[in-house]
Formats: structure tokens, sequence, C-alpha cells
């Protein structure tokens, strides 16, 4: 009885503590060039590197999360899209007016690795298994709605020029690894990264065709 | 069990003390927060007023308003808004408290004339009496009605840790040389020299300001040869911040009220 027991309870541990690493899917890949000034990107930390990362999170727990911060608001440079793209093939200038209306942007973007999921709920971003908590992360929604702002701008296009309007911006990113007990058993265990943005710049410019 | 009555009845009167003791929530002060920023406005264009408060109240109430106007303290300036919308907007941390940011939407009349406004003042009247007079920064009306200079590029930096522009970028299309002598940022001027060829970025630094510069119309003052031209460029979003404002405290300015 005592083996069989032993045995069930090796299972059980067994199944608690598969780890499979996923690559990481971030939302800022979409982005048409991210830059960081320094550290990596979660999908870029080896395996080998995440395991030593591991070990700090290693101390068995009664319930909940241990975490590891490897790196900790990192600063990062981004450009997004073009807003609008305006061609003037005539021969006279044109007076243009744009509307632009301040976009409703996801401040807040979470990614994970291993069996850390995240949860979207609307347009709210969470971690699983209440790892934002743990990470002490605002769970109010980070959508910034700002369409009630409304700006116009009015510019001349010469003949043969192209006027566009394109975002880029600046943002924080912290990654770590986590692991989640119950009974002092490993639950769960995966990388996390959240990405933050913190300001978002307007560039205008007339080019020649 | 007669024995056991008295320390029942006591023990009865302690949990309703320790209750009543919990259950107790001091008053909470009633607060509004502005912030100081340089607002322009180009030719009657929509006013956007971000006002932040730790509570529900008429003043967020479009209906309840008798009149709203801008007020220049230190001049005789006195111009009526007339208030399109009030929304709701995200809440946000300031000393442990929660405040709900709300964007007020106003229409300006169209003048032809320029108004300046060094220090502003929301003044806030409701239908019931009450009033609320908002330090908002200051307030600059500009009028044009056509552009000389061509401008092609237009972009900005902004300082850390501080919600204005570090430098300008600009660059024109032009058929001469001309040179930036003055660049004027809601109610403060700064001298340049700056000559402005053709294909050219020509960057301002701008000095700080202690006041949110972040979308804005700017006004510049060039030279041709020894004749001298004022330009007030097409009102432009430089930069938006996604960061708690209110964590920015030397822009604020905190009013209670009863």
């Amino acid at each position: 009885m005592k083996k069989w027991f032993l045995f069930l309870m090796l299972l059980v541990a067994f199944t608690l503590t598969k780890a499979s690493l996923l690559q990481a899917n971030s939302d800022y890949q979409a982005f048409e060039e991210v830059t960081l000034k320094d550290g990596k990107f979660l999908k870029d930390i080896s395996s080998s590197d995440l395991n030593k990362y591991y070990k700090k999170v290693n101390k068995r727990k009664f319930y909940g999360w241990r975490s590891y911060d490897i790196h900790s608001d990192l600063k990062l440079s981004y450009k997004t899209e073009t807003l609008f793209s305006y061609h003037n093939d005539g021969a006279t200038p044109i007076k243009y007016s744009y509307s632009m209306k301040k976009k409703n942007v996801e401040t807040r973007s979470l990614t994970s690795t291993g069996d850390i999921k995240v949860k979207i709920s609307g347009k709210i971003q969470s971690f699983s298994n209440n790892l934002d908590s743990q990470l002490k992360l605002n769970s109010q929604s980070t959508e910034k709605k700002e369409l009630e702002e409304e700006y116009k701008i009015q510019l001349d296009i010469d003949p043969g020029t192209r006027l566009n309007l394109y975002i880029y911006g600046e943002g924080k990113i912290t990654n770590g690894v986590a692991i989640n007990y119950i009974f002092w058993l490993k639950y769960k265990k995966g990388g996390y990264e959240i990405f933050t943005v913190t300001t978002q710049y307007y560039r205008l410019e007339k080019v020649r065709i | 069990m007669k024995k056991l009555f008295y320390p029942l009845i006591i023990l009865f009167i302690i949990v309703l003390m320790v209750i009543n003791y919990l259950s107790y929530q001091a008053p909470k002060t009633k607060k509004f927060i502005t912030q100081n920023k340089v607002y322009t406005n180009l030719n009657g264009e929509p006013l956007f007023v971000d006002i932040y408060c730790n509570h529900k109240s008429a003043y967020h109430q479009k209906e309840a308003f008798d009149e709203i106007f801008l007020k220049d303290d230190k001049g005789d300036n006195k111009w009526l808004l007339n208030l399109d919308d009030i929304f709701k907007k995200e809440s946000y941390s300031y000393l442990k408290e929660s405040f709900n940011c709300y964007l007020y939407c106003f229409t300006l009349p169209k003048l032809t004339i320029d108004v300046e406004m060094e220090e502003a003042y929301l003044v806030l009247k409701l239908k019931n009496g009450e009033e609320l007079k908002l330090l908002i920064g200051s307030f600059n009306y500009y009028y044009q009605d056509n552009n000389n200079l061509n401008l092609i590029e237009c972009f900005a930096t902004k300082k850390d840790n501080l919600l204005e522009l570090e430098t300008v970028n600009l660059k024109f299309s032009l058929e001469e040389e001309f040179t930036i002598t003055k660049l004027k940022i809601g109610s403060r001027s700064f001298n340049y020299q700056k000559t402005v060829s053709a294909e050219e970025i020509v960057s301002l630094e701008i000095p700080p300001l202690l006041k949110i510069v972040d979308a804005l119309s700017l006004k510049l003052t060039y030279q041709i040869g020894t004749r001298e031209y004022h330009e007030v460029l097409p009102y432009f979003v430089f930069f938006e911040n996604f960061e708690n404002p209110l964590s920015f405290s030397i822009l604020n300015n905190v009013y209670t009220v009863n």
C-alpha cells in the first residue's frame, strides 16, 4: 500500500513539474523596428541561461509563486507604423487637413514562456494563476482611452511630394522567471516579460515622390 | 449558565466596539488636481483640459454648469468657454489616493487677434452657486490665416523625467535662407541665431519650463536680410506620455474643497 502511495505521489509530482519552454510570442515583434539599448528579450535568453535563473526561484514554498527579475525596466525604443501617407501627383499644391485622433494604445503588453500563460479578458492582459500579484502588476486596464481628443493638422502639399506622419516611441522591458508551488511541489514554471510604453512621438515629413 | 451571561455580554460589547472601530473611515477630503501646461490654440480649434479628482461631484456633469471661463490673473482677459463634453479617462495613484482623470472639451470663439494669458485660470461656476478656480498653466490664442513658411519635417525629443520638449527639429522647403531669431512657447520667448538652409534640419534646444509641453503651436520669429517676420506653425502633437502624469508632482496644483 505504501509503495502504491509513493508511486502515485511521484507520478503527481512528475506531472506537476513538467516544463515546456516555448518560444516567446511577443506583441512588440509586430513593430517595424525595436532597439534594446541593453540586456536581452526573453526570447533571446538561451535555455541554459534560463535554467541558471530558475535556480534563483528553486526554494520550495507551501503555496504561491517565487519570481526573479532577470532584467528590470530596460529602456527600449521602437518605431511602429505610418499613421498616414498622402501623395500629391498633381501639378498644383494642395491644402491638406488631417484630423489627428489620439489612438487607443494598449500601454502594456505581456508575453510568457513555459507553463505561464497570458490571459486576455477584453483588452486587458494578465498572467495566469495570479502571477500579476507576485510581480505587483496593476490589474486595472492599461488602455489609454483618448479617442475624444481630436486635432486638425493643416499643411500644404507641394506637387510631386508625399506627406507622411509616423509614430515612434520609448518603453521599458522587465523579464524574468517564476515557479508556482502547491504543497511545496512545483506546479508551473516559465518565463515572463512585461513591455510598457512610456512615451510615443509623432514625426511629420514631406518627401519628394 | 448565569456565570456565562456577563462574560458573554462583555465579549459581545467588545466585538461590537471592534466592528465599529474597523468600519469607521475618516472623512475623505475632496481634491482636484490640475497640471501646469502650455496651452496654445490656433484659430478657435477645440481646447482639451485634463482635471484629476478623487471623488465624483456635480463638476463632472455637463448640465450642472452655469458658466465656465478662462481668466488671466495678471491681466483683464476673461474668456467664456463653451463646454462640449466631459469624458472620464484613466485613474492614477497619487500620494496613496486614487484620482480619476476627466477630460473637459471646450469650443473657443474664433477671434482675429492673438490673446495671451501667462497664468491662465479655469473658472468653473455651477448652477448651485459653487465655484472653482483652477490654475491650468499658460494659454495663447493665435490667429493665422495663412502660412508663409513651407514646413516639410517636424519632430521633437523629450526631456528625461519631465513632460516637456528637449529639442524641436524643423525642416523647411525654401527658396532663400533665413535666420530664426526667436521661438515662442506659450508666454516664454527664447532667442536663437539659427540659419536655415534648404533641405537641412534645424534643431532648437528648449530650456526647462516646468510645464507640460507636448502638443502646441510654435511661434517663430525669423529674418530675411534685415526684415523680420512672424510665423505660427501648425498645431502639432509632438509626443504623448503614457506614464502616471501625477507622478511628475512638480506640475501638480492640488485643490481641496469642502
